[in-house]
């Protein structure tokens, strides 16, 4: 059941990420989608891959974000609530054949390492962390360098 | 005797390196940066050749080695003589270009950025041949259509360039999906990617009997797939003629004498191992084999007479490579029985050959158009008084493409047509004769056009000098190599340790000869007429638009057909954005807009409505009221029966107004 | 496995974005779908069969994914610096009109 929602946050936000009108949401949106995959990862049992996929994409989406800020500097019209629903809708029936359609190929095995483990022994936390910490200063950057543009200096 | 290995992995890995260098060295100047890159390719060279006496002593054996990279993949060098075959090719020319570079190029801009791409594409084509495993050999071919992509936009400020390099990049690339599908495909068979573990796969599914010749053939053709796009073959040949946006000395060293070559070695590479189990070779003859001699021939016969009708000089050497390559293919269609047939090594031979002759006729085209500044053979003629050298050598490269003896192209091509019309049908040798007719008119037509006659208009505005030195010398070094490369026949022979007994009098011997000999008196005679005696009858002939004219103005419309297949997806694109529009934007404004408008209408009117009522009620009311008043009979039950009617008026008027207000 | 069938449509998303979009951080997002698709197919697979190595080359994949993407957005930030706008046929048109190739942007 988890597997199923968690793809079609995967394809909403991939959708979301491409139609946004505002760079930043997409940006944001992007970031959900790597989220997500994470989340899939892990429960795929790959999760050291899940990590890292969560570290790099923590520096990625620093990059993006200061990048959208300086990408977008005419005022873009912004996407009005009922587009933002038209979108997921589509991004929904996207995810139906992801859900309902299944290939029949190999049966899985179990994950090697449990996420505990992963986590402490093997400093999936530090990295986690530090992750967090890096997308809070980009955030921030992001926040600061709005301001100047659309504030006063 | 040394071991070769060493020299094996260091003859690729030593110009890729070398590469890198390139920036840091210019750094000291122009001068240094000249000379290191000679002395790598003069290294190159000399390391291809160390690895020629032990294969050609050695039993024909292969010999492999092997870095275990990770499990199931490993970086590794196979020699074998077909491997060294090509090295040496690429090794040699790739000398003989950097040579003639330093001349040609001389004062251009970005001249870093050229010889650093010169240094990746030698290394990248020696590690494409020497390669032991397909993955490899995939990682190499992708590096060398890239370098012919940034090589032919070198100067990037001319519009058709780029566009050029984006065209050649995107038809090689086709082709390199259908080997990525081979290569997936021969994994999924047998589990390996290299070479000798593919071969020792069929060995034991054949001695097992589970030999799936069925997917062998898929495979086959999809390999063919990826030879055409890379050889230029026919339909993916158009490419060719637009990579002469690139300099000439990288027209002469990717687009005559290597990186077309690469489809040939896969080919090569292939047959050699379909050959070890003769099950295979048989599946695949009734129709593999007679696809890739059709393709050979169809592509020989197309090239030759769009060279014959160009008027771009680099064109019509651009046509001949593609015409040569089919004559090439063709032979490749002939080798039933792999190794051991003619027209393997006949196919491998007029490689050499076309090599040697292609390259020189790209090496003097570039001088000519260093002198003259244009590329369009109209306006040239009666060269030779300018240009003596250039003349001769010329001279020699004609004479070497039309296949006159005893030049080396009489030989190979000789060998090609005989291989051809031992195995293939009646229609494809006759095809191949009249190719060889078309070929030696165009040679023929170019040599008129350029160097005879009296000179041109733009030729006493020009000025022209003999080419410098420099430019000259790896020209005359092909020029001899043209001449002595047919006697060297024999030991090719010995060096690829193939079966079959060809000597030198053979071709002189031969039904072909006196045949293609024949052919070519009367088809030399008119075109003499028409351009070297200036017949006008047949030179208008020539000219007047007919429609056999137009079809070979337009390349067979080729090129047409793929501007119309690309114009059509960017239109797509377009069709896709505007449906993606109106549904995301539009569609929901749409349905919002007229959901407000209707609701802006209920409120406009039945609020209306509503006023108008209620106002109604309120002046009845008033007038009742005033009516009760003026009645003022005080009878009791009229007072009562008004306050019952006030009274229900007023709970109407509550239930109205109530009513609506929700 | 579903998994395939996902990452097929990850990869048909970004696809499609590469052919309709023109604002140019959208057509890196798409790029980075496409590579986002192509990834979480390998290591599906690759967990499923239980190989542990196919995920160890996927994390040297990731991060050569992920310094090429810093490059191009750089670049990206330049050129849109350059010619004041972040449409891609705008940005053509006012090239074209300067004369200048697509190279040379």
């Amino acid at each position: 059941m988890i597997l199923e929602i968690l793809s079609v946050g995967l394809i909403i936000s991939a959708c979301l990420a491409l139609f946004l009108d505002e760079a930043v949401y997409s940006v944001a949106a992007l970031a959900g989608t790597f989220l997500f995959t994470a989340l899939l990862y892990v429960l795929n049992g790959a999760v050291f891959v899940a990590i890292f996929q969560f570290a790099v994409g923590v520096g990625t989406l620093a990059i993006l974000f200061l990048s959208g800020e300086m990408l977008s500097d005419k005022p873009t019209k912004k996407t009005s609530l009922k587009s933002t629903a038209a979108l997921i809708g589509v991004g929904v029936v996207l995810s139906l054949p992801a859900i309902f359609i299944s290939v029949s190929g190999v049966a899985s095995s179990g994950a090697d390492v449990t996420f505990g483990d992963a986590l402490w022994n093997l400093n999936g936390l530090d990295v986690v962390l530090q992750g967090l910490v890096i997308l809070m200063v980009a955030v921030g950057t992001a926040i600061v360098l709005y301001q100047k543009r659309s504030g006063g200096k | 005797m040394v071991s070769i290995d060493i020299f094996a992995w260091l003859v690729w890995i030593i110009p890729l390196v070398s590469c890198l260098f390139v920036p840091l060295i210019s750094k000291f100047g122009n001068k240094a940066r000249n000379y290191f890159v000679i002395a790598i390719s003069t290294l190159t060279a000399g390391l291809a050749l160390s690895l020629v006496p032990s294969v050609f002593f050695g039993s024909g054996q292969a010999e492999v080695s092997t870095i275990a990279w990770i499990p199931g993949i490993s970086a590794g060098v196979f020699i074998d003589s077909l491997s060294v075959l090509f090295t040496v090719l690429v090794a040699f020319f790739g000398f003989i270009i950097t040579i003639y570079s330093i001349g040609y190029m001389k004062g251009e801009e970005g001249l870093t950025r050229y010889y650093f791409q010169l240094l990746l594409f030698i290394g990248s084509m020696i590690g494409l041949v020497i390669s032991d495993n397909l993955i490899q050999m995939f990682v190499f071919w992708e590096m060398v259509g890239f370098c012919s992509y940034s090589l032919v936009s070198f100067w990037y400020k001319r519009p058709e360039s780029v566009k050029s390099g984006n065209k050649v990049f995107l038809m090689t690339r086709i082709g390199d999906i259908s080997l990525l599908a081979a290569i997936g495909l021969l994994f999924y068979a047998f589990g390996t990617f290299s070479f000798q573990g593919i071969v020792s796969g069929i060995q034991n599914a054949a001695a097992a009997g589970t030999l799936n010749t069925g997917l062998l053939v898929t495979i086959a053709f999809l390999v063919l797939g990826g030879a055409i796009a890379k050889s230029a073959q026919l339909p993916l040949f158009t490419w060719l003629y637009s990579a002469m946006e690139a300099p000439t000395s990288i027209s002469a060293l990717l687009h005559a004498a290597t990186m077309v070559k690469a489809g040939i070695y896969l080919l090569s590479r292939f047959i050699l191992i379909f050959a070890v189990v003769p099950a295979v070779m048989v599946a695949l003859q009734p129709l593999w084999l007679p696809t890739v001699a059709w393709i050979g021939v169809l592509t020989a016969l197309v090239g030759a007479t769009l060279a014959f009708t160009t008027t771009d000089i680099k064109g019509v050497l651009a046509y001949s490579t593609v015409s040569q390559l089919g004559f090439m293919m063709a032979a490749l269609g002939a080798a039933l029985n792999g190794l051991a047939s003619t027209g393997w090594f006949a196919s491998l031979f007029h490689m050499m050959s076309h090599a040697f002759f292609e390259g020189l006729g790209f090496l003097l085209a570039g001088g000519i158009i260093h002198a003259l500044g244009t590329r369009d053979m109209r306006l040239m003629g009666g060269l030779r008084k300018a240009m003596p050298i250039t003349f001769i050598l010329a001279l020699i490269m004609v004479l070497t493409t039309s296949g006159l003896p005893p030049f080396a192209a009489f030989f190979s091509k000789g060998l090609v047509i005989s291989s051809v019309a031992d195995v293939g049908s009646l229609v494809q040798t006759i095809l191949l004769y009249a190719t060889t007719m078309i070929t030696f008119a165009y040679c023929i037509r170019f040599f008129t056009l350029v160097f005879m006659g009296k000179e041109s208009e733009h030729l006493v505005k020009q000025h022209p000098h003999e080419a410098p030195k420099v430019m000259l010398i790896p020209a005359a070094i092909l020029a001899g190599l043209c001449i002595v490369w047919g006697f060297a026949e024999p030991l090719l022979v010995t060096f690829m340790h193939v079966d079959i007994s060809v000597t030198l009098l053979d071709s002189f011997l031969s039904l072909e000869t006196p045949i293609f000999l024949a052919l070519l008196i009367p088809t030399g005679l008119l075109v003499y007429w028409t351009y070297y005696k200036n017949n006008q009858t047949l030179r208008n002939l020539a000219a007047s638009s007919n429609p056999i004219r137009t079809i070979l103005n337009h390349a067979y419309f080729f090129d047409d057909f793929y501007y119309f297949v690309a114009r059509g997806i960017a239109r797509f694109s377009e069709g896709l954005r505007s449906v993606e529009n109106s549904i995301i934007n539009t569609f929901p404004q749409f349905v919002a807009s007229s959901v407000i408008r209707v609701a802006y209408w209920v409120q406009k009117y039945l609020d209306v409505l509503a006023d108008q009522l209620l106002n109604l009620l309120a002046i009845g009311t008033m007038k009742e009221a005033s009516k009760i008043k003026k009645a003022s009979s005080s009878s009791l039950q009229h007072y009562i029966a008004a306050a019952v009617l006030g009274f229900i008026l007023i709970i109407v008027l509550i239930i109205l107004t109530v009513g609506l207000g929700v | 496995m579903d998994f395939v069938i996902l990452s097929i449509v990850m990869l048909s998303i970004g696809i499609y974005g590469l052919l309709t979009k023109r604002h140019l951080l959208k057509v890196f997002i798409s790029i980075e779908l496409i590579a986002i698709g192509a990834t979480f197919n390998f290591v599906t697979l690759a967990s499923a069969m239980g190989k542990g190595l196919g995920e160890a080359f996927l994390i040297l994949a990731f991060s050569t994914d992920t310094a090429v993407s810093a490059v191009i957005l750089a670049l990206l930030v330049i050129v849109s610096k350059k010619y004041g706008t972040s449409d891609v046929s705008e940005i053509l048109k006012i090239a074209e009109e300067k004369g200048e190739t697509e190279a040379e942007i």
